[in-house]
């Protein structure tokens, strides 16, 4: 048995497919594309696959994971070019290959955020960019299963690349990802909303994942 | 996709339900086709996606190279709330386009409470409703499904209407829309020659009067190409008849989401209250091999790891011991499962429950429709009692421990004692549980048993029965919820106001187009759906338009009154059905399709062949 590791990306109508149901639709793009996956040996039988961060709706990504295991010999390109041939739109298949780490090592992932203010003018929000980044702290409310806490996101507001646009902000930020910490993208959206504007709208595309050591993860 | 869809979109639960791009959706050329084609579902896209027969004609359509057929389904309210508020237009999803601009704009009509929905979707799309309204070529707007066999409550909102099995109809009707649309005809000229077509029916060629007592006098054409009555089409040799390679594989969990194969079309058995048994007739088979074949196409090309054998009455398929075998071949080893949602009691076998459970296990459900024996004898679901504990004492053995058991209240004839018939087989299931010495160790019994109201259909031999008021509905199910005592069985029943509104829907006449737009104008739609349902809208509209649904539900026909639905043809005579009505009230059955034709007529569709007689 072989662990592989599947690197896509999401992007265009795919972005309106909801975690849940990629994994749906992976299972049977493996069964169409007969690549010999690794087949759970319950009471329900079915491939084995796992993802390594849920991607939000909406989101488009570069770089989404999903590992499983190859139960039977056929060569990583085939596996490739099988899989990459059932793909529906929105959905391209970079790379198959061995995992060189484990998920458990993610540790941060960038992003591109881009908030429209619509009808903005470049110097508009020039101003509310230094306005907001000359705050000492920078708090949001970020939920988790238990309970609501607010967390201070300063320190990546300092860290992104920020450009403003006529009637746009792109956020470019590499934030903490992954079992331990994790900091959705959408904290950025939610400090605009709070301290200036509510964006018009947002888009958000994950760009490339990180090991805790913020090396590529491979 | 425009930023102001996208925004709405980013609003809404289940945006995938309005984005399309799923695998096998078919997507030409629009400058290629001459005819473009919005095939609308008028519920949302979880059910639309489920139906069989959309799969059948997108499929068709789209074998065509000058069509290019879209799927639409009904949006949930809140997007509806968002194209209202944004002003995005109802469009395919193949395409995105505008469906007000396609040629032909399509409803399959499964079930007489989606009608609102019709309009609504029509409104969304930015058409006129009525057609009288609509004056240019196109949008045309064509109606189909089951529900078309008593077409007239929508009338006045379509253009023409499909009879029976649209595969081969569809095509002639896009073909002649070619035609004209290149000769830039008048939609009048259109209609004109599209009602010569067999199995089309063009409402507007027919002047209905009234007699004094509201019952229909007569439905007469006005219109020399229109013929006196419409009868629907078949599909010959349903053998070779289209079935898709492949079917779209939504995103979503859609309610049906597996493959589908249609083993046969029709029903040999005949229940007396079922629409379904009479409006498909005739019996018309497709070869084991056939299915095979079409079967494993499917699994390969779309990953489904479920394959459901459809069709009424499944287990009646002549095929099934070679069947089932030569797909266990193949789908045993993929990992495949097998799912046979219409079982009878009468036949349901050992081994044919073995095959089914190799794969996996699901719930068993019985329809014995009726508590007691002189009932069921009534309504012609011959089932014996005897059968019904057989089979159970098989599911226990079998390791199963949940029934369920659908019944039917307010049949013809129907006394309390029927009723409280249904709890008593009931109790007596869950008895036969705990007799057995074998049942499952450590395993308690559940039976479901489900109560719907019996609602007259058209074309059924209870075609002149009324539906019982809601009082005495309401008074039935408290009889039945205060005899189970058993905390194994659990009572559930539909809505008593749904089924009231769907007697009348079915059994109406032109009048009620009236009523369905003053119910939408209201607010009604979705009304299938218990959190969109109002009845009280509803019962406003009969008041404003000054109609009385108990006219259509709740009143006894007479034999010789006029039907509003007799200028249409559906193959079994009427002949045929007031026999079986009569019989009913003898409590004498009868049999079944192959064991004794009972001269349904159902047969001059196809030539007189018939395959549930030879």
């Amino acid at each position: 048995m072989l662990a592989i590791r599947v690197k896509f990306k999401k992007e265009g109508r795919a972005r309106f497919i909801s975690h849940l149901d990629l994994n749906r639709c992976m299972q049977r793009a493996l069964r169409r594309a007969q690549i010999p996956i690794w087949r759970t040996q319950g009471f329900n039988p079915h491939p084995y696959i796992v993802f390594a961060m849920p991607l939000s709706i909406f989101y488009e990504s570069d770089c989404e994971i999903m590992d499983a295991r190859l139960d039977g010999d056929m060569p990583l390109d085939e596996v490739k070019e099988r899989l990459a041939a059932q793909m529906p739109e929105g959905i391209v298949i970079s790379e198959v290959a061995i995992p060189q780490m484990k998920l458990a090592d993610i540790g941060f992932a960038s992003y591109s955020v881009t908030l429209d203010f619509d009808g903005k003018s470049k110097k508009d929000l020039d101003d509310t960019v230094t306005e907001l980044t000359a705050h000492d702290e920078i708090t949001i409310e970020k939920e988790t299963k238990r309970k609501t806490m607010n967390i201070d996101i300063k320190e990546y507001f300092d860290s992104a690349k920020i450009e403003v646009f006529d009637g746009a902000i792109n956020i470019n930020v590499t934030l903490p990802a992954g079992s331990q910490a994790n900091l959705n993208p959408s904290c950025f959206v939610a400090a605009f909303e709070k301290y200036s504007n509510k964006p018009d709208f947002e888009h958000i595309r994950r760009l490339e994942i990180y090991n805790q050591d913020k090396q590529n993860f491979l | 996709m425009d930023k102001k869809l996208e925004k709405a979109l980013s609003l809404v639960q289940k945006p995938a339900r309005y984005t399309g791009g799923e695998l096998n959706s078919i997507i030409k050329d629009k400058h290629s086709v001459d005819v473009r084609f919005a095939f609308c579902f008028p519920d949302t896209y979880e059910v639309g996606m489920s139906h069989l027969g959309g799969k059948i004609l997108y499929g068709v359509l789209n074998s065509l190279d000058y069509v290019w057929c879209e799927r639409v389904y009904a949006p949930w309210i809140d997007f509806e709330e968002q194209m209202r508020y944004k002003d995005i237009s109802l469009y395919g999803l193949e395409s995105g386009d505008d469906i007000a601009k396609f040629d032909f704009i399509g409803f399959t009509l499964m079930y007489e409470m989606s009608y609102t929905n019709v309009l609504n979707m029509l409104d969304l799309a930015g058409v006129p409703v009525r057609s009288a309204d609509r004056t240019e070529l196109s949008p045309i707007v064509i109606l189909g499904g089951a529900c078309t066999c008593n077409p007239e409550p929508l009338t006045p909102f379509a253009d023409i209407i499909c009879l029976g099995e649209g595969e081969e109809v569809l095509c002639e009707v896009t073909d002649l829309y070619r035609q004209c649309k290149v000769k830039k005809c008048l939609k009048q000229e259109f209609l004109n020659k599209a009602a010569q077509i067999k199995g089309i029916y063009v409402p507007s060629f027919y002047e209905v009067s009234y007699n004094e007592d509201n019952t229909v006098k007569a439905v007469t054409p006005n219109n020399e190409n229109a013929p006196e009555t419409v009868q629907k089409r078949v599909v010959k040799d349903f053998d070779k008849s289209y079935f898709p390679e492949t079917f779209i594989v939504p995103f979503l969990d859609v309610v049906h989401d597996r493959a589908i194969l249609e083993l046969f079309r029709g029903c040999v058995r005949g229940c007396r209250f079922c629409q379904a048994g009479f409006i498909y007739r005739p019996v018309r088979e497709r070869s084991h091999e056939t299915l095979n074949r079409q079967a494993a196409a499917l699994c390969e090309s779309t990953g489904y790891d479920e394959i459901s054998l459809s069709s009424l009455s499944t287990s009646d398929y002549r095929g099934l011991p070679e069947l089932l075998p030569e797909m266990m071949e193949w789908t045993e080893k993929g990992g495949v499962s097998l799912s046979l949602p219409s079982l009878r009691v009468d036949n349901f076998s050992r081994s044919l429950m073995e095959k089914i459970q190799s794969v996996r296990k699901s719930g068993l459900t019985f329809a014995p429709e009726a508590g007691t024996q002189r009932l069921r004898d009534a309504i012609n679901k011959n089932v014996s009692e005897e059968e019904i504990f057989k089979t159970c004492r098989l599911a226990f053995e079998g390791g199963w421990t949940s029934v369920k058991l659908y019944f039917m209240l307010g049949l013809p004839t129907e006394t309390m004692e029927d009723v409280e018939g249904i709890a008593d087989l009931a109790q007596r299931v869950v008895d036969a549980f705990y007799s057995m010495p074998e049942r499952p160790k450590g395993k308690s019994v559940n039976v479901s048993v489900s109560v719907a109201t019996f609602v007259p259909k058209p074309f059924t031999p209870f075609q002149w029965e009324p539906q019982d008021n809601l009082e005495t509905v309401v008074e039935k199910h408290n009889r039945l919820r205060s005899i189970i005592r058993s905390r194994k069985i659990n009572l559930s029943y539909h809505d008593d106001h749904t089924s009231f509104l769907e007697a009348v829907l079915a059994c109406g006449d032109r009048r009620l187009a009236d009523v369905i737009e003053t119910a939408w104008r209201s607010g009604c739609r979705f009304d299938s759906w218990d959190e969109c349902f109002n009845f009280e809208k509803w019962m406003a509209a009969f008041e404003k338009c000054g109609v009385d649904p108990a006219f259509y539900a709740n009143r006894k026909r007479s034999y010789d009154e006029v039907m509003p639905w007799d200028h249409i043809d559906y193959g079994v005579n009427k002949e045929f059905l007031l026999r079986e009505n009569k019989k009913a009230y003898t409590d004498e059955t009868s049999p079944n399709c192959r064991e004794g034709c009972c001269g349904c007529g159902a047969s001059r569709l196809t030539g007189g062949e018939c395959d549930a007689c030879d």
